[in-house]
């Protein structure tokens, strides 16, 4: 049977760590199945989705439930993010050297 | 000749900045540089930086203090700003927690009333951007010999990342400086070493600072305005 984890009873209604999804990995035993019911779960910062990745592909038994919208694409997005070469589309920004503080100062008033 | 709108520009506040710091005994302190950007701010608000430690609690509770902060201005702007603001706060942050090799972080948000534009100013005291791609030992090819240079890999997406169970993402700068220019119509500085970053519209360089500015660790200003604009969609930015 599998054991049901309120992530948001557990906590809150926003995960903003890495560190915060490492301590529930920690806490569950690879031997039991879990159920996380993402309810309520409005908002997870891209390194806690990224761990939580972790959580869902490591050797403990794990299935997500009740994803809300913005936490579906965040996982998505991270979850693409491990399959695809990373692109460095910007490209270089012009380096301007300034000797003085007043030449700092008129760059940062030159468009 | 600068119009009304100007003085409120991340330039000017730039400025001010380093008029600020020429004033100041800059010889082996990061703090200086903190003061001299927190005096420009005071001016403008009650607000003081906060101070964070870098565990789970102490960073889920700034995010909340600063997003209260504009709860009295911004009640109803707040529901839509929430998820990006949210987003943005939780880049920032996890960068100091992941790259900076700090102890703390300082955190600051304003809502300014006049320009209507809210204002975030993140800090560290950590080893700077430069620091981190050499403690990591990556992209050192690329890297040059300059907080200038590794500002540059930064906003163009190269990874300071040395962990083997992780996305290869890059610092998180580059994707948050597109959301905030491109998708907020914001505007994005970093100060990190004797480099400084500027990211605007009509504004995009790096400044290689001139030697007697050497801030150590690194500092993120955003300012946005407090309306999200027409057709802003938050999963553009998050791929």
């Amino acid at each position: 049977m599998k054991q049901i984890i309120n992530i948001q009873e557990q906590y809150g209604a926003e995960l903003h760590t890495r560190q915060m999804m490492e301590r529930l990995a920690a806490s569950l035993v690879p031997t039991n199945e879990y159920l996380l019911d993402m309810a309520g779960v409005a908002q997870i910062s891209r390194s806690a989705a990224d761990e939580l990745y972790n959580l869902i592909h490591s050797d403990i038994h794990v299935d997500i439930i009740n994803l809300e919208p913005f936490v579906e694409k965040m996982l998505s997005a991270v979850t693409k993010g491990r399959f695809l070469p990373r692109q460095h589309t910007a490209g270089d920004m012009p380096i301007i050297h300034c000797a003085t503080i007043g030449s700092v100062q008129r760059q940062l008033m030159a468009k | 000749m600068q119009n009304d709108t100007d003085i409120f520009s991340l330039e000017c506040t730039l400025s001010a900045f380093f008029d600020c710091i020429t004033k100041s005994d800059l010889t082996g302190s990061a703090y200086p540089y903190l003061d001299a950007m927190i005096s420009i701010f005071r001016g403008k608000t009650s607000h003081g930086v906060l101070p964070f430690d870098l565990d789970d609690d102490s960073t889920a509770h700034v995010i909340a203090q600063l997003k209260e902060h504009l709860q009295p201005y911004v009640p109803e702007r707040l529901k839509t700003l929430n998820m990006p603001l949210t987003y943005l706060l939780d880049e920032l942050i996890c960068n100091i927690q992941q790259h900076a090799q700090a102890d703390k972080g300082y955190a600051y948000l304003m809502y300014n009333k006049a320009a209507k534009t809210i204002e975030i100013l993140i800090a560290d005291f950590g080893i700077t951007i430069y620091g981190s791609y050499v403690a990591a030992q990556k992209h050192l090819d690329k890297l040059g010999d300059s907080d200038a240079d590794a500002l540059n890999l930064a906003q163009n997406g190269y990874s300071v990342k040395n962990l083997p169970d992780t996305e290869n993402r890059g610092y998180g700068i580059s994707s948050n400086m597109k959301m905030v220019v491109d998708g907020l119509k914001g505007e994005f500085a970093v100060l990190s070493g004797s480099a400084l970053l500027l990211q605007m519209a009509n504004n995009r360089k790096i400044l290689a600072l001139p030697p007697e500015i050497d801030f150590k660790g690194t500092m993120i200003m955003v300012r946005i305005p407090a309306e999200v604009p027409d057709g802003f969609n938050l999963y553009d930015y998050m791929s």
